[in-house]
């Protein structure tokens, strides 16, 4: 009898050991009420929840307190998780997801009217102010440039650099450029407000001209050589984007570009987003460099939108009256599709209720998912 | 069609063929001991002489049977494959010549990764055991021989090599033969005293920086020079292809335009034709009569335009409504 209570206390106790309570450390904990902030946004405030669902939930995953060493957790070489989690470390999913961005993106708004080809590039300012801040801070500089990319408000972008420059960084980078992005409806109206006068956010912009197909096929192929040409380093981004692009405005390959822009890009999706959530370990995550990672996050948003805003003044002194650009297109340079090109059809609508900004507004959207690309390529080649 | 398909694999397969060989072609003698009294240890307990190879690729290169020597063979030309007679010679001298054997997985060499043999003679240790010896107080050469016979390294290593120090090369795989001989000013000996003089068997022989962050670090601490270079190129890339599509647009609107007067010509020249046929003089005259007196022309000189008014009695809303009554 007391051998049997021995052995039941034993097994009980080795048991109890094993289980989350035992192991659970504040940290933990902190972290598990952020992934159901995460949740709770995404799923009451409606907050990009594609995304911060499958990280919340990751970070709910990832933060699970267990006895290492039973290839349960993500950085445990063998499990599961780690072997999902390869696909973020060695970059192979945000490549996947630019294939799908590629074959649902219609560039026709851009090619309507390529110098808007311009503001996406003077949105990237962003990034390198933020660079700049981030050095300052005392960051390093291939940490610098990881963190800088979230001013390119493209998550896989952000995802990829990071991941090459700076692994350690990388879940704290993911979920505060996610997290932004869902408040570009709260960052950006203030700051075009802020930067435009009333009579600039009234100004009509003539009705985008026609596209032929033979110039959307061409897009694809001549932006894929023009711009990795210039920065090879961004070859994966670009031409997985420029590839799923062809896909879809070739007219052949329909079926490809429908699998490309649904199945395949929700599949990616789901297990980068969860597996980003999952590596923010509360370890890794809960440290002074996330604070400051946030905080340069915020000011890489608020610079992007700033110079695209200020760029389209600058341009409008040089174009003539009936070719002027309503400067709140400016803000979507910054990548983010379409929240971006939204947010600029909305503020405009409010100040005429007939001025449709949406399909001018798209031209720079687009443009600023090539421009961020190219800029983490530049990056990449500087510091990697 | 079947033919095409037959040639498409064998010219794929002779290219990942020439890509291995390519990866061998990168294998790089690294770092040598001769005389190992208290260094590294096989996994038998023992010292023995070590060379350690580096894989300066980015893919990883099988080295199976591939040839190391302790002195250089002369390939006859007798028509026998180097191969051959490599494999042959390495069977009847196996103090001079190792034929690496298939099937260890040890003898992969991952990308920019480090292989250690030892020369103990002791080759049934299994694949990492050399045929041969190296022996101290001498000269000691060594060559690597690719599957073929193609010599892919060589290395002498000096005689008065001291006890327990290596002849290693400065930078990791930074060395190519010079007509067949080494380039002795990219080795060093080393005696382990300090960081820059380590032993390390299996590992980089410097230590490995990214030279591009301690650069930008230290001549650009704030950022100014690398933001204003990179938006220069990314405002560069999408230019470009501003400028490109602009030129495209042109063309293509210029492109519509002619086919759409084309089209204008002949649905005007159609009834023209209805009357004089296909006799050209007589077609043009009647444009031109037509051109004097009606003076039709719209926007480009030289064509005209026909504009008929489409409505009739029958089809004209206005031409059937009736006028109200009008109040006295």
């Amino acid at each position: 009898m007391v051998l049997l209570e021995s052995f039941l206390t034993s097994n009980l106790e080795q048991f109890w050991n094993f289980t989350g309570f035992a192991n659970c450390t504040w940290p933990n904990l902190i972290m598990i009420c952020f992934g159901l902030l995460f949740i709770y946004l995404a799923i009451k405030h409606d907050f990009e929840p594609m995304l911060l669902v499958p990280i919340g939930f990751g970070i709910l995953i990832g933060n699970i307190p267990f006895q290492p060493g039973n290839e349960i957790g993500i950085y445990e070489e063998g499990s599961v998780l780690n072997i999902l989690y390869q696909g973020v470390r060695q970059g192979w999913y945000p490549p996947l997801i630019f294939l799908g961005i590629g074959a649902m993106t219609d560039f026709t708004a851009l090619l309507a009217n390529p110098k808007l080809m311009l503001v996406g590039a003077a949105a990237q300012f962003g990034i390198f102010g933020a660079y700049m801040i981030a050095l300052a801070i005392g960051f390093m500089p291939d940490q610098a440039g990881a963190i800088a990319i979230i001013g390119g408000a493209d998550g896989p972008t952000a995802i990829f650099l990071s991941g090459k420059l700076a692994p350690n960084l990388m879940g704290a980078i993911a979920v505060c450029a996610y997290s932004y992005m869902a408040l570009v409806p709260v960052i950006q109206p203030p700051v075009m407000r802020l930067l435009t006068t009333k009579k600039e956010r009234l100004i009509k912009m003539k009705p985008a001209r026609k596209v032929s197909k033979n110039e959307k096929i061409l897009f694809p192929i001549f932006g894929l050589l023009l711009t990795c040409f210039f920065v090879p380093s961004g070859l994966p981004l670009l031409g997985m984007l420029f590839f799923g692009n062809l896909l879809r405005e070739s007219g052949v390959t329909t079926r490809l570009a429908k699998t490309a822009s649904n199945a395949m890009t929700d599949i990616v999706t789901i297990i980068l987003g969860m597996t980003v959530g999952a590596s923010t370990q509360a370890s890794e995550f809960l440290t002074a460099d996330t604070v400051f990672i946030f905080f340069l996050g915020f000011c890489a948003f608020v610079i992007a939108s700033c110079s695209g805003v200020l760029f389209v003044k600058l341009f409008n002194l040089f174009l003539s009256k009936d070719q002027k650009l309503n400067p709140l297109i400016g803000n979507a340079g910054v990548s983010a599709v379409p929240m971006a090109a939204r947010i600029s059809n909305d503020v405009g609508l409010k100040y005429d209720p007939s001025n449709y900004l949406l399909m001018h507004a798209m031209g720079p959207n687009v443009a600023g998912v090539i421009g961020s690309a190219v800029a983490a390529g530049v990056l990449l080649g500087f510091l990697g | 069609m079947k033919k095409k398909g037959i040639l498409l694999i064998l010219l794929v397969a002779v290219m990942s063929l020439f890509a291995s060989a390519q990866g061998r072609m990168e294998l790089r003698f690294n770092e040598a001991m001769v005389q190992n009294d208290s260094n590294l240890v096989d996994h038998t307990g023992h010292r023995s002489a070590w060379i350690e190879i580096f894989n300066r690729s980015y893919g990883t290169v099988g080295m199976e049977q591939m040839f190391i020597s302790n002195q250089k063979i002369d390939i006859p030309a007798n028509g026998q494959k180097p191969k051959d007679f490599l494999n042959d010679y390495a069977k009847e001298h196996p103090e001079v010549l190792y034929e690496i054997p298939r099937g260890d997985v040890a003898t992969k060499v991952a990308p920019r990764t480090h292989i250690v043999f030892f020369a103990d003679g002791e080759s049934s240790q299994g694949a990492l055991h050399l045929s041969f010896k190296l022996t101290p107080g001498e000269e000691n050469n060594l060559y690597l021989y690719d599957v073929n016979g193609d010599l892919v390294d060589a290395v002498t290593i000096p005689a008065n090599l001291p006890a327990n120090n290596t002849f290693a090369l400065k930078s990791d795989g930074a060395s190519n033969l010079i007509d067949g001989v080494m380039d002795a000013s990219a080795w060093s000996v080393r005696d382990g005293q300090d960081d820059a003089t380590a032993i390390t068997p299996g590992k980089y022989n410097q230590r490995v920086i990214n030279e591009n962050i301690e650069k930008f670090h230290e001549k650009d601490p704030h950022g100014y020079i690398i933001s204003v270079i990179a938006m220069l190129i990314v405002f560069s890339a999408l230019l470009m292809l501003s400028i490109l599509f602009w030129l495209f647009g042109k063309a293509n609107k210029a492109a519509n335009k002619e086919v759409a007067v084309q089209q204008q010509v002949e649905k005007a020249v159609e009834p023209v034709q209805a009357v004089a046929g296909n006799n050209d003089e007589a077609i043009a005259a009647i444009c031109m009569a037509l051109y004097q007196h009606f003076n039709a022309h719209d926007e480009e000189s030289g064509i005209l335009t026909f504009n008929r008014d489409a409505n009739t009695a029958w089809s004209s809303k206005s031409g059937m409504m009736r006028s109200l009554p009008q109040k006295q």
